[in-house]
């Protein structure tokens, strides 16, 4: 007769607890799904690997010193962090010099480095996506502001030509509009790298 | 015979024995020390 299966929950517990298979058990349960995910992303086995480890060292020190909270999913929360550190790698990478300064010309450095470009801007294109959803909870005049500076690429002295409002004023609103947009991230608990 | 450019080997995505291992033994070599304000973490290797 099959086992029935533990839940999370309690894995989770029995491992804050002492109890080392729980965590092997957890791993097991859930190494595919979180490996794809990270895999999908970075298209690389050993950088893979390093977040796949590194994911799960973050995941222990997290429940050991007692700093999990069950509000969520076990997987939901593991998933979060994966993806969190796959965005520090491309966050990390992206502020490395685009090529070494050397003789011999590597085409794979090259390569490498527009991936990542792609990426980034894949990334940047999610946020940004997600942002214009909660812009629309702004105030018009505040909405208006940040669209024309943030996806018009519009300066502020265009901002005040096109509005007919000063630049000061235009300023202000672009100020409350960040204000507000923090709040609502707050608020409404959105993450933004999810 | 002439290349198949579409063949793909399958591989499962999931990862290698040595970096579950790794952190098998990561969770067995560390430990938590509480004060009086927080907790630490001691690695013992």
């Amino acid at each position: 007769m099959k086992k029935p299966l533990i839940a999370d929950s309690i894995l989770v517990s029995r491992y804050i607890s002492g109890h080392e298979k729980s965590l092997e058990i957890l791993i097991n349960r859930h190494k595919q799904r979180i490996y794809s995910f990270i895999y999908s992303k970075v298209y690389d086995r050993d950088l893979t690997e390093d977040i796949f480890q590194d994911t799960f060292i973050k995941v222990i020190r997290t429940l050991r010193l007692g700093n999990y909270n069950e509000e969520g999913k076990f997987i939901s929360w593991v998933m979060r962090i994966a993806h969190n550190l796959v965005i520090d790698h491309f966050r990390k990478n992206s502020r490395l010099p685009k090529f070494e300064n050397s003789h011999d010309f590597d085409i794979f450095s090259v390569l490498k480095n527009t991936d990542i470009d792609i990426e980034n801007k894949m990334i940047k294109d999610q946020i940004l996506g997600e942002v214009k959803k909660i812009i629309e909870f702004l105030p018009d005049d505040q909405k208006e502001v940040l669209i024309y500076r943030y996806y018009n690429d519009l300066s502020f002295r265009e901002i005040s030509e096109k509005t007919g409002v000063s630049i000061n004023t235009s300023l202000g609103r672009m100020r409350y509009a960040l204000i507000n947009l923090r709040n609502i991230i707050k608020k409404k608990n959105i993450i933004l790298t999810t | 015979m002439e290349k198949n450019y579409f063949f793909q080997e399958k591989t499962s995505l999931e990862p290698k024995r040595k970096t579950i291992n790794f952190i098998l033994n990561y969770s067995k070599s560390i430990k938590v020390k509480k004060t009086a304000l927080s907790k630490f973490i001691f690695d013992l290797n």
